[in-house]
């Protein structure tokens, strides 16, 4: 009876020590926690930022892009799961297709302006030279 | 020698001789051409917050200092008309009245394109400045249409000559439009679309001055036509 108590004491003080042992190697700091904590939030904050950025960006029907949408998509999942560099990465991805697209739109209706108006002025000269030659023909008629 | 005969002779001389208004032309659309190339060319900076369309301001601006100025032919030359009943004010003023009107519908066509794909997001926002201009383009269109309506030339002349005065009096009220509110920018008042850096403003100055030049090489081009109108229509008269 003796020898089987010591022989429990002896196991639990071994598990004792070993439990302590393996907890004292798992736990982490609480400046580590604290730390990674504030990191996570700061990839939130600045996720939230862009994505206020992209969705502002989107939200216009004249620069958004099929493309555009699927990568914002994209990213809010990878956002929801926590993997917010790459949700970043997406987000960046999607806000340079509207800017691609917001350049090729402004650059077409620039053209557009400038054809207007070189068609305005040659057009009002080749209409009063037709109409100058057709008095010329009428005069020396 | 009256002006009939003056008139005649005219339209093939001094700057209305075409080979002058083949130089000038020649001239006027390389200068025009090279303007273009200033304006895209990456010695022009591109404007921060609009982009590429805010190089529709090199085009819109000018067209309308030069509608202006076609709009003041027409005011002097009608007031020259009502005074001595002068064919030939009549024609500059024809002239200035078809150019101005040419030049307010650019205006109005470029200020749309502008409005929609700067910061407004529309085509119209009848705003000050857009409805002043729609104004004063559709007095012109009255002008042109009421001249093609009257056969008689003197009353032709008198009528189109109050409606070209009425007409250039609406000018200021375009000008001045912005003051009384509105999303139009201004030049120099610190607002979107004002914020120039030296190479625009450099690029700006020589866009007014070869839109001008180019207009009124447009303005001479049509005075010759409507005294080859004339000459054709007091020879069919007298035949």
């Amino acid at each position: 009876m003796k020898r089987t108590i010591i022989a429990l004491s002896l196991i639990l003080l071994v598990a004792c020590l070993f439990g302590s042992t393996v907890q004292a190697s798992v736990s982490i700091p609480d400046e580590v926690v604290e730390e990674i904590k504030g990191s996570i939030d700061e990839a939130r904050d600045e996720f939230a930022s862009l994505r206020n950025i992209v969705e502002a960006a989107l939200a216009n029907p004249d620069f958004t892009t099929p493309e555009a949408e699927s990568l914002f998509s994209e990213a809010v999942a990878l956002a929801e799961d926590g993997d917010y560099p790459q949700a970043m990465d997406k987000l960046d991805a999607s806000l340079k297709s509207v800017e691609m697209k917001k350049l090729a739109v402004k650059t077409y209706w620039t053209m557009i302006a400038y054809l207007i108006c070189y068609l305005c002025f040659f057009g009002f000269i080749a209409w009063v030279l037709v109409r100058s030659r057709e008095m010329e023909r009428r005069l020396k008629a | 020698m009256n002006e009939q005969e003056s008139m005649k002779k005219g339209y093939n001389s001094g700057v209305f001789s075409p080979l002058v208004l083949l130089a000038f032309g020649i001239v006027g659309t390389l200068m025009l051409l090279w303007d273009t190339q200033l304006i895209f060319s990456a010695r022009t900076e591109m404007e921060a917050v609009m982009g590429m369309i805010q190089k529709i301001f090199y085009f819109h601006v000018p067209s309308a200092a030069a509608g202006f100025l076609a709009f003041l032919v027409v005011f002097i030359a009608s007031i020259v008309y009502l005074r001595n009943g002068s064919r030939v004010a009549d024609i500059w003023a024809e002239a200035g009245a078809e150019l101005g009107m040419m030049l307010t519908l650019l205006v109005l066509l470029t200020g749309m394109i502008w409005s929609r794909y700067s910061s407004w997001g529309v085509w119209w926002a009848w705003e000050p400045r857009q409805m002043t201009v729609l104004f004063l383009f559709l007095i012109f269109v009255t002008y042109v249409i009421l001249r093609r309506s009257i056969h008689q030339p003197v009353k032709r002349g008198k009528f189109c000559a109050v409606l070209g005065i009425i007409g250039f009096l609406n000018t200021p009220l375009v000008y001045f439009s912005t003051k009384f509110g509105g999303l139009h920018p201004m030049l120099n008042s610190g607002d979107e679309g004002s914020s120039l850096t030296e190479s625009m403003q450099s690029t700006f100055g020589i866009s007014m001055l070869i839109i001008t030049l180019f207009c009124a090489f447009l303005l001479l081009l049509r005075v010759r036509q409507g005294m080859l109108d004339d000459a054709v229509r007091e020879k069919e008269a007298s035949s």
